[in-house]
């Protein structure tokens, strides 16, 4: 891998004038250029990214009059019931919302690619819930699951269902999040698989047709194979933006029921904006982080064991 | 220009009065002060003590900044807790005071207000930190039953008395809810702010539980025998049907607005809205009481104060002194606001003048007087109504009341330690 990079960039600086002296300064060059052209974003990466993160992981061995207190914040979450609830809640959030969203997002991508007469039309639907903000969506949302009188029920009792408890029961509550989140979510990650659709060759789809591969078998060995960077980043942006959901817990629930959908995001916008304890919440964050790393880190993993052993 | 004789013929006249008038312009823009002004209340509620003051003193201008209720705490924490001169003045909810004072985030305004006379003690008193006055009284606040009468007439149900020693019971309300729907309402009975501490602390306080918070604002007590019995009446109008889930505050009006609900306790400042609502018959009574307990009304509202941190301290004491306590400013503030004002001159005025229902002025100032229950003065007062809040909305949803409030204590008392 690093091999084949230096050889480009060789090839890259030896285009103006090969195997001289200057062949170095061209190389250097391109350095210098790329630095720069890159210092910006590195700039404001470590000035809006990093340097917070520095500045909380400091805070969170403080208490409110800015005293070292060592662990004593890490101490009292960790003993705090509400806490841990919070993260089994957000774990669990994830292992149900990420699954879905990415193979119902796969599942749009492939009705507008392979089976739409109008994609465009199609893909442009797909897309408006994404133009509405999720907090304007999630009040939307929370009129519509009233279960007194909100349209869903009303739509369910038309069709003769039973009406559902939705946001206002613990077992329901963290269900609907996941259909209003979703709403959203599909048509903004389809996006993204509908070019990587695209991106795989036609030759290659036409091989596998000649060979006599149906939809399906073409779709399994041959398409998404080819897709992994796509479906790669999807997977692991979805999770971190999940992991991180806030807007409609604290329009819609605020937590609750019972503290069914209190995901860690919201508690620690509560410590931090509602109780302004900010040490508190520093510390929530730097848990917060590391169970994120971690999360990503291990798909990464994964995927690149997978790449390794195909 | 420059060729001319200075002080000879017209055009040099011309130009030192276009040099008076940029000098002029320019002093009195270096004059004009700005003040940032922060609430929760729509624009239009805060026009006209704006638009009145601005009058009466050329050179300040108010920018009112509108946010939501449910956010405007965490907003002051970000914004006036960071140091930011703006809002330089904002809307403080009376309990929070104390803990606003603790953190700093409001001006003393002891040295600059000496006098205050003709406001509510109890508001004055709800303002103040340690015998130092923080924030100015704006307005007050109660709670009245509406009932719908045409539900009430086509249940065969009386129309309640405005007579406060003849209030419904709550015991009374459910029943009547209940034969209300039967004879075709959709609901029975709700609260405004219904699933707020400021709404529900008058259940638990006529159930005899107390406020929740001991006198010294350092003990928390919500599992008592009142505060659980206040609380089993509440999910037992959710249970049963009589008042809806999911509805939020804010929403809450618009069901009774639409007559869809036999009885609304709620505030005084819906009057414009539902008589300027048509097909809505709607009669006014005293908030109710459990048989045998205590009568207690909710109160408290809003005090406006001054961030530390404004660049126009001077001012922005001036803007809220001329809200709370000038006839005209005070009685403007009023008119926009909606809520009873603070002031008891004004009071009087407001009320003959703008809410013309019989009865209403002498019910409100009768329960300010005798009944109201200020909310718990404490520096934990924020965790307490978030931890109360979350409760009151499980047990809507179902949980049982006794574990809800248990887990609420717990909580506010974890939270507390960290103080």
């Amino acid at each position: 891998m690093s091999a084949d990079s230096s050889i480009n960039l060789t090839r890259g600086g030896a285009l103006l004038s090969p195997g001289s002296v200057e062949d170095k300064k061209g190389r250097h060059q391109a350095t210098l250029s790329a630095i720069l052209f890159l210092s910006p974003a590195f700039v404001l990466l470590i000035l809006f990214r990093l340097a917070p993160v520095i500045q909380v992981f400091f805070d969170s061995f403080l208490n409110s009059s800015s005293e070292w207190v060592g662990l004593e914040n890490y101490r009292f979450l960790l003993e705090s019931d509400s806490f841990l609830n919070s993260i089994r809640v957000t774990l669990l959030f994830n292992v149900l919302i990420n699954p879905i969203q990415i193979v119902m997002a796969l599942g749009m991508a492939l009705l507008i690619v392979d089976g739409a007469k109008k994609p465009g039309m199609w893909q442009t639907l797909n897309l408006l819930p994404v133009v509405v903000p999720l907090a304007i969506s999630s009040l939307i949302w929370g009129v519509a699951f009233r279960p007194d009188d909100g349209i869903i029920n009303a739509i369910l009792i038309a069709v003769g269902l039973p009406e559902q408890r939705w946001l206002t029961s613990a077992d329901q509550a963290m269900m609907s999040i996941i259909i209003l989140a979703s709403w959203v979510g599909v048509g903004y990650w389809s996006l993204f698989l509908v070019a990587g659709l695209h991106q795989v060759p036609k030759d290659v789809m036409e091989a596998a047709t000649l060979d006599g591969a149906r939809y399906w078998r073409t779709l399994w060995y041959v398409r998404l194979p080819l897709m992994r960077r796509p479906l790669a980043f999807v997977l692991v942006a979805d999770t971190a933006v999940n992991l991180l959901l806030f807007a409609p817990v604290q329009i819609l629930t605020r937590g609750g029921p019972v503290d069914s959908t209190n995901l860690v995001m919201f508690d620690i916008y509560r410590n931090a904006f509602v109780f302004a304890d900010l040490p508190l919440a520093a510390a929530e964050t730097v848990l917060l982080l590391i169970v994120v790393m971690a999360i990503v880190g291990l798909q990464f993993f994964m995927l690149n064991q997978r790449r390794s052993g195909s | 220009m420059s060729t001319q004789i200075p002080g000879n013929g017209p055009r040099s006249w011309l130009g030192a009065t276009a040099l008076a008038l940029i000098l002029c312009g320019t002093s009195a823009f270096a004059e004009d002060v700005t003040l940032n002004f922060m609430g929760p209340e729509a624009p239009a509620a805060m026009e006209k003590v704006i638009a009145a003051f601005e009058a009466e003193n050329p050179g300040i201008k108010v920018n009112y900044e509108n946010v939501p209720f449910n956010d405007l705490n965490s907003i002051i924490q970000t914004r006036v807790g960071a140091g930011d001169p703006d809002p330089d003045v904002y809307t403080a909810d009376q309990p929070r005071i104390a803990s606003l004072v603790k953190k700093g985030q409001l001006l003393d305004l002891s040295p600059w207000v000496t006098e205050i006379d003709g406001v509510i003690q109890s508001s004055i008193d709800a303002s103040t930190v340690d015998g130092k006055l923080y924030a100015l009284p704006i307005s007050t606040s109660s709670q009245i039953t509406y009932y719908n009468k045409d539900l009430l007439d086509a249940a065969g149900i009386a129309h309640p008395s405005i007579d406060p020693s003849a209030r419904m019971t709550w015991e009374e309300m459910r029943a009547n809810g209940k034969e209300a729907m039967a004879a075709g309402s959709e609901f029975g009975f709700m609260w405004d702010q219904i699933n707020r501490y400021y709404q529900l602390q008058p259940l638990a306080e006529s159930a005899g539980g107390g406020s929740g918070v001991s006198a010294d604002g350092t003990a928390v007590d919500v599992t008592n025998d009142g505060w659980v019995k206040a609380m089993t009446f509440y999910a037992s109008a959710f249970e049963d049907g009589l008042a809806p889930r999911g509805v939020q505050p804010g929403q809450t009006k618009d069901v009774f607005a639409n007559g869809q609900i036999a009885y609304f306790v709620g505030g005084p400042w819906w009057l414009p809205l539902f008589s300027r609502t048509e097909g809505l018959n709607f009669g006014i009574a005293p908030h109710p009481y459990f048989e045998g307990g205590e009568m207690a009304t909710p109160t408290g509202a809003w005090s406006w104060g001054v961030n530390p941190n404004s660049d126009h301290v001077e001012e922005a004491v001036k803007f809220i002194m001329y809200a709370a306590l000038h006839p005209v400013g005070a009685l403007e503030t009023a008119k926009g606001f909606g809520l009873p004002p603070a002031n008891t001159t004004t009071f009087d005025v407001y009320y003959t003048e703008n809410i013309k229902i019989d009865g209403v002025a002498d019910l409100i100032k009768s329960e300010l007087a005798n009944t109201s229950r200020i909310r718990p003065r404490t520096t934990g007062y924020v965790e307490f109504e978030t931890f109360m809040g979350k409760a009151f909305e499980d047990i809507r949803n179902g949980a049982d009341p006794a574990d809800a409030l248990s887990t609420a204590e717990k909580a506010i008392e974890r939270a507390w330690s960290r103080n």
